[in-house]
């Protein structure tokens, strides 16, 4: 188990308020509840976008929240994707490894195995501005986890999938995910997204946790 | 294909702009410096302040110093401030931190401020030469005239009827839109105008410009500017140096261009060099005012600067010597109260 | 390096760009013991004048700007582009002399030449419809693209396309745009000088003539923040600046009112009015023989090159430093103090060998348009790429990773086109190379000394290469957009 303890801020009307909160550090925790309830601004909270001085993550003995969010290494799938449109999908993942100074030889291997997964091969050359929401989708996953993080959050990935690209979205991410035995926190709303990829589930409403 | 990343393409970009800019500027010193005489070494420093016209370009600047660097040893450095009005703020904002050793270009609508505000070196200068016009000033130890010329109308002979006899006339309807000439507070031309005026009848000089006003065709910030209004035909007189009668004549070769001739007389504008007391080579600093009013000097400034030498017997065959003699006058420098009274005419 | 030096060094650079941008006042600040405000006199009436001025300058520049682009969309042939927008931008070229008298000579047969507001205003105009000519044809294609083919295809009347799509959808641009011609006006210097007769049309003249005739810095550097203080008021109320990354080919040429097609011309034409061949052979017969001609050419090369690379450093550094809020805004309103105060600022620095004065005057220019140009052109480009970078930043990116990889590929563009337009006027700046460094030989002020010695054809003609180098100089800037950033 991972604890995040103090995760605490004050907004204008708004508030987040988790004392103490144990997150799984294997399989896939879902984070689930009704928007407004603070999904995003917990997410943002924990991969450190906005500052929270009273936070602590103890993540196999050692504290995330002393470090700056590039040395948490953590790797993150905004809703929006947030793909480098200039670039190939291919460069894309590749940005991440060399992001953590891993040579493209040395991450060849984990490439190959994600394009095989992730069902890349025919999208891999194109540029990022030319993918359809779901090769777009299943690349930025590939290009936050590339680099082997030792945490994944994936915001609402499957938000802009229509019903049956997300029914093969969640089968893809599964199979990923079982083989890269990644601990991750997944934010959504969707309950089908939980029965089909989650061990856990965490409901959060006005910026609390209710319960597992 | 090669593929050059984007940061080394943006590298190149950079560093071959850079070296751009370098190959261009050493380019350029080579090309300037390529006249110097090699033995610029290690030299004194002499530090001249003048106006960019006088400096740059066509102006006579450039020839003079070249001129004074071949005999005196040393190296003079130039810098301006914008026009005769900015030259002064300089020269007093930089104090003894690093004092200028010549100050070129005041005129005398800026000697009592020049005086106020900067303490100047007394310079023993031989005046026993001089034109009659600039020897029959008081004699200042301090600011030395180095060009002179008295102001009044230039104009078109094919295009003006009868031009103006007396400075009354030129209030006559006929007139009415055709002169240029130049704020007071900007141009010097313009002041010595206004002081002109004020010589003649300073108690009604206000009454004087009312009935000027629907006369001028345009009154502008700066000299080159009203003269360019003529040059175009926009306005038949302008008021300018009779000595621009010395380029139309002699370098445009047309007659065509006459001057106005008042028998009240004329104001006199009379450039000045001196040397500020803070002077760091004060010996050089006199030197090269005295070269200034020797004749190789003066010679440069008539062909250049387009104004009269102070130095006798240099105009003779010139054209100069063919420019008419004005009658001059002693003009009273406008006060700011006088200002005013020009900006009530002018300014409502 | 780890994070947080990255924040360190980051907030550091950060402090040093605003504090180089406002150099100029604390320069002054450091210099002048004793303050003394303006009296209303002084301030009040150019103040007001100077608003309106550059409201109604600004308004009708968008409007005359307009009008170009829809002429300008009227030349359908592709190869017609190139010099459609040199026609267009040559205006914006011209030294302001110039441009008074090709005015002043459209009146002279007729009638007293109007000098006062509508003077000063309809030269703005005619110096700036242009530009914004250029800007309306790329907010049109990347903002209306799509639709206008949408709205052609359904068989839309024009005026019904702009009244009820176009204007919805260009609103903040135009704005924006507004304000940046605003700017430039409200700060304009030489025009409202030449033309504006008895008033004073901007805070810029009262502030020179403070200077020169009294000497009174306290005053004029409390005015000139003054005009800071304002641009920066309508900084925050308006929008920002859209300039798009690339020309996006999409038929707008249905746009284009034929009838109008040789109208973009007429700004130029206006200009070059006084213009005939007795002026070429004049200027000819009267050039002066030991004109350091070329020493000018390489030394305005030098001065244009260098500012649009300082600019680009710029840029480069800002996107390096940026995203940050605080910085943004203030870069957003900030504009330098006037060019006698900001050139006098850094005449009081040490350092007065020539290629120093040569540097100091890149930076003088720099000082005063790099905020503009950021605000118009780079800024929106960089907020474009804000979540970009946020990503890349959580991967673990180095900054430098993050700049050339992400921030680079994609705005270059702007930051090349700004850069070029910074190089463009600064080969063609009169005023601030004159206070800074009177000596050099420019080609503008080669002009002005021959305007100095009864030579005005022979400046004239002297625009001639001052004008085909201005463009080289921009054209090296926006040429090199598809070298740099592919």
């Amino acid at each position: 188990m991972s604890v995040v303890k103090n995760l605490q801020r004050e907004y204008s009307g708004f508030s987040i308020d988790i004392p103490h909160w144990e997150i799984a550090d294997t399989g896939i925790t879902a984070l689930i509840g009704p928007s407004g309830a603070g999904k995003t601004t917990v997410f943002r909270l924990l991969i450190g976008l906005e500052p929270c001085p009273s936070l602590s993550w103890i993540f196999k003995g050692e504290d995330l929240a002393l470090l700056s969010p590039p040395e948490r290494r953590l790797g993150v799938v905004f809703q929006s994707l947030e793909l480098f449109p200039h670039m190939t999908a291919k460069q894309n993942i590749l940005f991440a490894a060399r992001a953590r100074n891993m040579s493209a030889a040395s991450v060849e291997p984990r490439l190959q195995e994600l394009v095989q997964d992730l069902r890349l091969e025919a999208c891999l050359l194109r540029q990022a501005h030319l993918l359809s929401g779901g090769e777009a989708q299943r690349v930025a996953l590939a290009r936050a986890v590339i680099a082997q993080p030792r945490f994944l959050f994936l915001d609402e990935p499957f938000s802009a999938l229509d019903t049956k690209l997300k029914v093969e979205a969640r089968d893809l991410v599964r199979r990923v995910m079982d083989r890269l035995q990644i601990p991750t926190l997944l934010i959504t709303h969707d309950p089908d997204d939980i029965r089909a990829l989650a061990q856990a589930a965490v409901e959060i409403h006005n910026g609390k946790i209710l319960g597992t | 294909m090669v593929k050059v990343e984007a940061r080394t393409r943006i590298t190149l970009f950079v560093i071959f702009g850079v070296s751009l800019v370098f190959g261009l500027l050493f380019g350029r010193q080579a090309y300037i410096s390529k006249d110097l005489p090699r033995e610029l070494y290690i030299q004194k420093k002499l530090r001249v302040l003048t106006y960019s016209t006088f400096a740059s370009g066509a102006g006579p600047g450039d020839q003079i110093i070249a001129e004074f660097q071949k005999t005196c040893n040393c190296k003079v450095e130039v810098q301006t401030a914008g026009d005769a009005g900015l030259l002064l703020e300089r020269l007093r904002l930089a104090k003894d931190n690093l004092p200028y050793d010549v100050v070129i270009g005041l005129d005398q609508n800026f000697l009592e401020r020049a005086r106020q505000k900067i303490q100047w070196r007394e310079l023993a200068v031989a005046r026993d030469n001089w034109v009659p016009e600039i020897a029959a000033l008081p004699v200042d130890p301090v600011f030395i005239p180095f060009d002179w010329s008295p102001l009044t109308f230039i104009y078109r002979g094919n295009q003006a009827e009868a031009p103006p006899k007396q400075l009354q006339d030129l209030l006559e309807p006929r007139f009415k839109n055709k002169l240029a000439l130049q704020e007071p507070r900007s141009s010097s031309p313009g002041m010595q105008f206004f002081s002109w005026i004020l010589s003649l009848d300073g108690q009604n000089s206000g009454d004087f410009l009312r009935a000027l006003k629907p006369n001028v065709a345009s009154l502008s910030p700066s000299w080159a500017f009203s003269y360019g209004v003529f040059k175009n035909s926009q306005a038949d007189y302008v008021f300018s140096y009779i000595t621009s009668l010395a380029f139309h004549w002699g370098i445009e070769q047309d007659r065509n261009y006459q001057a106005v001739q008042m028998p009240e007389g004329h104001p006199l504008q009379i450039e000045f060099a001196a040397v500020p007391a803070n002077c760091r080579e004060c010996e050089l600093a006199e030197a090269f005012v005295k070269g200034l009013v020797e004749p190789e000097a003066q010679k440069v400034i008539m062909q250049k600067n387009f104004m009269f030498p102070v130095l006798q017997g240099l105009v003779e065959g010139t054209i100069y010597a063919e420019l008419p003699r004005l009658k001059v006058r002693t003009t009273p420098t406008p006060s700011a109260k006088d200002l005013s009274d020009w900006d009530n005419v002018f300014k409502h | 390096m780890t994070g947080t030096t990255f924040s360190s060094t980051r907030a550091l650079l950060r402090l040093a760009i605003a504090t180089t941008l406002v150099s100029p006042y604390l320069i002054w600040l450091a210099k002048i013991s004793a303050w003394q405000w303006p009296t209303l006199v002084e301030w009040a009436s150019p103040f007001a004048n100077a608003l309106v001025q550059a409201s109604l300058s600004a308004f009708l520049s968008l409007g005359m700007g307009f009008v170009l682009f829809l002429a300008a969309q009227g030349w359908r042939a592709p190869r017609t582009r190139p010099f459609l927008e040199i026609l267009l931008l040559l205006p914006n070229l011209v030294p302001p002399l110039f441009v008074a008298l090709g005015l002043l000579s459209l009146f002279t047969p007729w009638m007293r030449f109007p000098y006062g507001m509508g003077a000063v205003v309809g030269a703005h105009v005619l110096i700036n419809a242009g530009l914004v000519a250029i800007a309306f044809e790329r907010l049109v294609q990347a903002r209306l693209g799509g639709v206008i083919e949408a709205a052609w295809l359904l068989g839309t009347s024009r005026w019904r396309f702009w009244q009820q799509i176009g204007w919805p959808l260009l609103r903040q641009d135009v704005l924006s745009l507004f304000l940046f011609v605003f700017s430039i006006c409200f700060t304009s210097f030489t025009l409202p000088l030449l033309l504006a007769g008895e008033q004073t049309l901007t805070l810029e003249v009262a502030i020179l003539d403070l200077i020169r005739l009294q000497g009174r810095w306290d005053v004029a550097v409390i005015l000139a923040t003054t005009q800071t203080l304002a641009l920066l008021l309508f900084a925050l109320l308006l929008p920002g600046g859209f300039w798009p990354s690339r020309a996006v080919d999409r038929t707008v040429g249905f746009l284009g009112v034929a009838g109008l097609k040789w109208l973009v011309v007429l700004p130029t034409l206006i200009i070059f009015s006084g213009w005939s061949v007795g002026i070429v052979t004049t200027g000819i017969r009267h050039w002066p023989g030991d004109l350091p001609l070329l020493e000018s050419v390489l030394t305005t090369l030098g001065i244009g090159l260098g500012t649009g690379l300082l600019h680009l450093m710029g840029f480069l550094l800002l996107a390096y430093v940026l995203p940050h809020a605080g910085l943004n805004r203030f870069l957003n309103g900030y504009l330098a103090p006037s060019p006698v105060i900001t050139g006098f600022a850094l005449l009081l620095l040490p350092g007065e060998s020539e290629e120093i004065q040569l540097f100091k005057v890149m930076v003088a220019i720099t000082l005063i348009s790099f905020p503009l140009l950021y605000r118009w052109i780079v800024h929106s480009a960089l907020l474009s790429l804000r979540q970009q970078i946020q990503t890349a930043y959580l991967m673990g990116s180095s900054f430098s990773q993050i700049l050339f990889e992400i921030v680079w590929p994609q705005a270059a563009p702007q930051m090349l086109r700004a850069s070029g337009l910074a190089a463009l006027w600064s080969a063609g700046d009169f005023g601030l190379t004159g206070i800074v460094a009177g000596q050099l030989n420019t080609l503008p002020l080669l002009m002005e000394s021959l305007i100095n010695s009864y030579r005005l054809e022979s400046a004239q003609l002297l625009l001639v290469p001052l004008l085909l180098l201005s463009l080289c100089l921009y054209g090296l800037f926006v040429g090199s957009i598809r070298y740099v950033s592919r």
